[in-house]
């Protein structure tokens, strides 16, 4: 099996590659792992005004789970939330070319993408509560 | 999945006899080796082949103590699951990342010392996992409505396993010296 041209250049260069601070409220972070091969891929997106402003990823795994993580960075910037949450794993995988047997890599990056967001929220439904309170 | 135990011969358990499974396999294979089987018909030279890999295989699971512990998990119905990883805690997952993280670090730098003494830690880590997962497995009853929850805690225990595993690859690999 021969990885696609732009596996290649998202295992090689891979963009948006860090961390942003996970206790900041306007940051979600998303965790997934994928238990056959034991990888796990970090995805964090930073929100301002409903759009996602900066998104960072980690990933250790095969070049096609870097790649799909890579790609997901790539896409969610300037997304709002409803545009990122509507990112499906088959549109990764088309556009890295990914053979039947990586599509699970594409999957892992869609999962990660929900639960970032999903943290997001699960922070601003805090905020709000706690400033009702207070 | 055929089942390893079986064609070894072996009863199915975590705890084995490894003497008596080196000696079962050298048994079939010497029965079964392709080597024997040159000046026969095509059909058993087939057959020969087939016994013979599906012997090297069962050997190569039996042998492995994590791989064995997947093999008894599957024949209980619990395979690995695939695709994303729905049981494990957000805040373990962030644990093994960062276990990762350290990894990748002292891999970076190629601290020599830093990444054998994490080597080393996960190491006993990992035997001790494996060891506690083994015993947990041959002590689960025969029923599977029983055995039910004590498998899924096996199954989360073993996933946990497959990440350290990894971890553990990302160390030896960066302890290679290069050239």
């Amino acid at each position: 099996m021969a990885y696609s041209d732009k596996v290649i250049d998202h295992y090689e260069h891979p963009r948006n590659v860090g961390s942003l601070d996970k206790a900041a409220p306007e940051v979600g972070t998303g965790v997934v792992g994928a238990p056959e091969c034991g990888d796990v891929m970090k995805l964090q997106i930073q929100v301002e005004d409903g759009v996602i402003v900066d998104a960072k990823f980690k990933t250790f795994g095969c070049g096609s789970a870097i790649a799909s993580s890579s790609l997901a960075t790539e896409w969610l910037k300037g997304r709002s939330l409803d545009e990122a949450t509507a990112i499906r794993n088959s549109d990764i995988a088309q556009e890295l070319a990914l053979p039947p047997v990586k599509i699970h890599c594409s999957v892992l990056a869609e999962d990660a993408i929900k639960q970032a967001i999903a943290d997001y929220q699960k922070k601003q439904e805090q905020l709000a509560e706690a400033s009702e309170q207070g | 999945m055929s089942d390893p135990f079986a064609l070894l011969g072996l009863p199915r358990g975590f705890r084995l006899d490894e003497t008596e499974l080196h000696r079962r396999h050298l048994e079939l294979s010497l029965r079964w080796h392709p080597d024997r089987f040159v000046l026969r018909p095509a059909a058993e030279r087939l057959q020969a082949e087939d016994e013979m890999a599906r012997l090297n295989q069962a050997y190569g699971l039996l042998r492995d103590p994590a791989r064995r512990a997947e093999a008894l998990l599957a024949l209980r119905g619990a395979p690995a699951g695939e695709g994303t990883d729905a049981t494990s805690s957000p805040e373990f997952l962030m644990e093994m990342m960062e276990l990762k993280e350290e990894a990748a670090e002292a891999a970076a730098e190629r601290d020599r010392a830093r990444l054998q003494e994490l080597l080393c830690g996960l190491n006993v880590k990992l035997a001790q996992e494996v060891e506690e997962l083994g015993g947990a497995l041959d002590e689960l009853p025969g029923d599977p409505v029983e055995a039910a929850t004590g498998v899924a805690a096996a199954r989360a225990r073993l996933t946990e396993i497959a990440y350290l595993r990894k971890t553990r690859e990302t160390l030896e690999r960066a302890l290679i010296p290069r050239a």
